[in-house]
């Protein structure tokens, strides 16, 4: 565990040497947003992306702030290395992996904003679609679910999503394709023209 | 159907993706929320301080009370203590705040209050208590991983495996922060030459195969 001097580290240390100045050099170069920046840029995609990991209406509000507590902390350490949305999919994923494992509600329920009275009706037809399309991601697996929503619903390239979600192009493509055509047969047989 | 979408699905989805998106109202509350929790947990770094403060004004209120009351039972102080706006929705705060409520006891004997030692809230890393009562707070966790990445920072990867390990004790290795706390464990060792980080890779990559942090791993760890 120590660093005795042995002499057996020389080598391994010249090369960590070189990756820190390198690290360092790359460091200066990147800008790191502030955190209201990213705040209003992402909030959307990850109250979204929470709700594809099947969080549920009653818990996205804490579910979205605990992602942006986190956010708020390790920002500073956010290193560039990929793009801020790899960043925020990936804390998005494991605050909601918490929210399940718990499967408690602990939010008080969601008040009704008297001041949307007048858009009701767009309302009323956004939320059911949206009630529509959850239904149907929900009936398909996680992976599948993931890929077709973050093409589909955060219109991410495939080549991103599979950066995002670590997996090889051709897993992505193909797990786009078979979501699709099981979007499609669902809304054929739920939605009624 | 290649593949692609027909209309119907393609205007569902559009009209879902805004009935899933916030409004508005709820993109400010949810800012205001996590305000909140960003000032709470730097309250809660100095709630000792804050209660010492609190114990002194309770005192001097209370002293003030009895001269004026002669000994009349002072019950409404307890409710003058819980309703401090600075206690925040989150357990960790109220928690605090309630071991801290002892102090209500000397109410008859202000000076007891005042030279009482601060804030056992701010001794470090309660574990043993906190990993059997219950579920860590994720604020919790973020103070432990913080603290974790500031001691790399400074380049003392002891004091990084001292809180990552706390991090362990108090979550039983589940906390939502684990893969990160891992990931920080595998880079102290890694910098420590210890001879398990080996293992501790093969463990990490067994239970996050697909993580982003394993690039930074294989660079910091080559």
């Amino acid at each position: 565990m120590s660093r005795d001097g042995s002499g057996l580290l020389a080598a391994p240390t010249l090369q960590m040497a070189a990756l820190a100045a390198e690290d360092a050099t790359w460091r200066t170069q990147l800008v790191v947003p502030s955190f209201d920046d990213v705040y209003t840029a992402h909030v959307a995609f990850v109250w979204r992306t929470l709700r594809t990991f099947g969080v549920t209406e009653s818990q996205i509000e804490d579910a979205v702030q605990d992602v942006f507590v986190v956010v708020h902390r390790r920002l500073p350490e956010w290193e560039g290395r990929a793009a801020i949305t790899t960043w925020l999919f990936a804390i998005a994923r494991r605050i909601a992996s918490g929210v399940r494992r718990r499967g408690t509600d602990r939010t008080e329920p969601l008040e009704v904003d008297p001041a949307g009275a007048t858009d009701t009706f767009a309302a009323m037809a956004r939320a059911q679609a949206a009630a529509t399309v959850m239904g149907i991601l929900e009936q398909m697996d996680e992976d599948k679910r993931i890929v077709f929503a973050l093409v589909e619903l955060e219109h991410m390239s495939v080549p991103d999503v599979a950066r995002t979600l670590d997996i090889k192009l051709n897993t992505a493509y193909s797990r786009l394709r078979l979501a699709r055509a099981a979007f499609e047969l669902a809304v054929r047989t739920q939605v009624k023209p | 159907m290649k593949g692609e979408l027909g209309s119907a699905s393609r205007a569902l989805l559009d009209a879902a993706r805004e009935g899933m998106s916030p409004d508005a109202a709820a993109i400010a509350r949810v800012r205001a929320k996590v305000g909140a929790s960003i000032g709470g947990a730097t309250i809660v770094g100095s709630l000792a301080a804050k209660l010492g403060v609190l114990g002194v004004v309770v005192a001097i209120a209370t002293g003030a009370v009895l001269l004026r009351r002669d000994r009349e039972a002072p019950s409404f102080l307890p409710n003058a203590v819980d309703d401090q706006p600075w206690v925040s929705r989150d357990q960790p705060t109220q928690i605090v705040a309630r071991e801290e409520m002892p102090d209500r006891e000397p109410i008859a004997m202000p000076p007891m209050i005042v030279s009482r030692p601060p804030a056992p809230a701010a001794t470090p890393d309660p574990a043993p208590r906190v990993a059997a009562a219950r579920r860590v707070d994720l604020r919790r966790e973020v103070e432990l991983i913080d603290r974790a990445m500031a001691a790399m920072k400074r380049g003392d990867a002891a004091a990084a495996l001292a809180a990552v390990r706390t991090h362990a004790l108090e979550t039983a290795g589940t906390g939502q922060l684990a893969e990160d706390a891992t990931a920080i464990e595998v880079e102290a060792l890694c910098r420590l030459h210890d001879p398990t980080v080996g293992e501790k890779l093969a463990a990490f990559d067994e239970r996050w195969p697909d993580s982003a942090q394993r690039s930074r791993l294989t660079t910091s760890c080559h």
